[in-house]
């Protein structure tokens, strides 16, 4: 890294990358802002509360049901471990094998 | 010159020897105490003494091993049956048929991981609630041995005798004793698994030394030819340990038995770059695969996000956090292989990839640890509650948050912490495989970014309530193993040219420089020839 930098060719290249991330996240954060005052991000423990006239941003509200319903009890159960990585061994043997 | 062969022996045997005498008073007191009455009493004093001194001994070990043989990309040591050699000292000569050998990359990865081992038993030796038994410390020293028999392997029998110990010593932490039917069929499911992906990995072994005769890496690298036996082969061997490496932490509290868990996890990728790229190179009818870990690295990151989004709990967090840098070495992994099929794709960004991905994983076993350490603590039992739910956090443990903060920003790569200096390789090298790869990255590392704060500043600049609700819990509890881990974080950030230049370029070009061991080979041939 330093003799690439010191060769002078490759200085740049970085802080372009940073000026890159650094702007989107800039944009990130005030689509996620204008959003959020548009919509009204709320916790989403309001609605399991019954409180349906709070305003929710839909996307977090699909993405808490998704994680609570399906995922959760997916992980918490002991044969993920089993399956998986089977799953794992016949998609590389297909992809291998296929190609 | 001072003959120094005996050190990576040495750094091997320190762990095993200590974890041996442990099990071994133990299994005293259980099986013969009883009969003969003769009682061997060792007060916890010592017990935490001899521990401490074990990790102490081990990381000085490993520190001199790192610090006089970081020679960039070769093999450094050899055993041959007989003893260690220096392969690179005068006059020696680089056995290829040595079973396990020490290079760049294992020996920065050994001595992270015993600097791990020392931080996770300072913090196993402190706390309270988890106290520390001698079955414990025969465990943790155990897969402290075993992870770094892994790092020195050069044979693939050694790599899975290793794996299975690690595993083994792993399951005694967790200690999943079933006590009830529905327990046991739990636990047994667990314990199946494991078998069965050992059983996998096993089989992939056999098979090729069915085929060469042999399972020593560097032997059979030049030899492998693209056939279906070792695409078999190739499928048997990446899937358990790309399982085992991307499994979700166990659920336990403890802060040291998940950092001992984050070693094994770290090692179970180490031996898949062994598998796939010291082993297979860049074969031909291996071409897809790259997708498939670019894909599975992207489904990591999208369930990290999703698991991160409005999960308060540390603990859950902590494994969001995991998660999201576990796909990006994915997404790290698929390049580098994408990268090193033609020489074009190599010079264009096949050795920034390889840069990239050791970046990622040297960081990953730090981070790990940080967070574990201190989402265990914010776990910690209050009057009312637990310690992350008491809101206004800053003020009561302001070290704690302070490490939670450059952790987030660390792991989510904002610049100019050293998480970034690794990613923005990943990013530069994503473009040359497709730009809306590189959105996809920076999309989901802002969004992460932006839960982390989010979350940090829930706990930590919450409302607060009274100062009393949090009981004897201090910051004085995890002080010193946070210390340690920000000074090491903030030392790479502080510091990227020398972490490159001492760190991931040599393990980079230990990666990629397989010609060396070609080269070696062929030379021994010759030698043996004559």
């Amino acid at each position: 890294m330093i003799t690439k930098i010191a060769s002078g060719y490759f200085i740049w290249e970085p802080i372009i990358w940073t000026a890159i991330f650094c702007f989107s996240m800039l944009l990130v954060s005030c689509a996620v802002f204008f959003a959020s005052r548009k919509t009204g991000i709320k916790y989403v423990s309001d609605v399991s509360q019954g409180d349906n006239s709070t305003k929710i941003l839909k996307a977090a509200d699909y993405m808490r049901v998704l994680r609570e319903k399906s995922i959760e009890p997916w992980l918490k159960s002991q044969y993920k471990h089993l399956l998986v990585p089977l799953v794992f061994f016949i998609v590389i043997l297909t992809i291998v094998f296929l190609h | 010159m001072l003959d120094v062969s005996f050190l990576p022996l040495s750094s091997l045997a320190i762990p095993f020897v200590g974890a041996f005498l442990l099990l071994c008073f133990y299994a005293y007191h259980r099986l013969i105490y009883k009969k003969c009455k003769v009682k061997i009493d060792i007060s916890r004093k010592h017990l935490n003494a001899l521990f401490l001194i074990v990790l102490i001994v081990n990381f000085v070990v490993l520190t001199f091993v790192w610090l006089t043989y970081n020679s960039n990309g070769a093999t450094l040591f050899a055993i041959n049956g007989r003893s260690w050699t220096r392969a690179l000292s005068a006059g020696s000569r680089l056995d290829p048929a040595s079973f396990m050998h020490i290079d760049a990359i294992g020996a920065i990865s050994a001595f992270l991981v015993s600097l791990i081992a020392l931080v996770a038993g300072l913090r196993a030796l402190a706390d309270h609630r988890d106290v520390m038994s001698t079955l414990k410390a025969s465990f943790m020293l155990l897969t402290l041995g075993s992870v770094q028999g892994v790092l020195y392997s050069n044979n693939l029998f050694t790599i899975f005798f290793f794996i299975a110990a690690s595993q083994a010593s792993c399951l005694g932490l967790y200690h999943n004793v079933p006590e009830h039917m529905k327990t046991f069929v739990s636990a047994a499911i667990y314990y199946f698994s494991r078998i069965i992906a050992l059983a996998m990995l096993a089989g992939g072994i056999a098979l090729i030394q069915h085929k060469y005769g042999t399972d020593i890496i560097t032997v059979l690298s030049p030899l492998i030819t693209p056939g279906r036996t070792e695409k078999l082969v190739f499928a048997l061997m990446s899937a358990p340990l790309l399982y085992m490496f991307l499994q979700p932490p166990l659920s336990v509290a403890d802060s040291a038995c998940r950092c001992v868990f984050g070693m094994r996890t770290q090692i179970m990728f180490f031996a898949m770059l062994r598998v796939v790229f010291s082993l297979f190179g860049p074969m031909q009818g291996l071409e897809k695969t790259p997708m498939f870990f670019i894909l599975l690295g992207f489904l990591s990151l999208l369930t990290a996000v999703m698991f991160a989004i409005y999960n308060r709990d540390p603990l859950k967090f902590a494994g969001a956090m995991e998660l999201f840098m576990k796909g990006f070495i994915l997404i790290a992994l698929g390049l580098s292989i994408n990268g090193s099929y033609s020489a074009e794709a190599t010079a264009l960004y096949g050795f920034s990839a390889f840069e990239g991905m050791s970046a990622l994983w040297m960081i990953f076993l730090p981070f790990s640890a940080a967070l574990s350490i201190i989402c265990c603590f914010l776990k910690s039992p209050t009057p009312y509650g637990e310690l992350w739910e008491s809101g206004g956090l800053f003020r009561v443990v302001p070290v704690t948050c302070a490490g939670l903060l450059i952790t987030i920003c660390c792991i989510t790569g904002l610049p100019p912490f050293t998480g970034y200096m690794a990613k923005q390789f990943i990013y530069r090298v994503s473009n040359y495989v497709s730009p809306f790869l590189t959105a996809g990255l920076f999309f989901m590392s802002i969004v992460m970014l932006l839960t982390g704060l989010k979350y940090f500043s829930a706990i930590a600049f919450g409302p607060a309530n009274s100062r009393d609700e949090t009981g004897h819990v201090r910051d004085s509890m995890i002080a010193l193993p946070i210390s340690f881990l920000t000074l090491y974080l903030l030392a790479a950030t502080f510091m990227p040219g020398w972490t490159f230049e001492k760190c991931i370029s040599p393990s980079a070009e230990a990666l990629m420089n397989r010609s060396h061991s070609v080269n070696a080979i062929t030379q021994w041939g010759h030698n043996n020839d004559h």
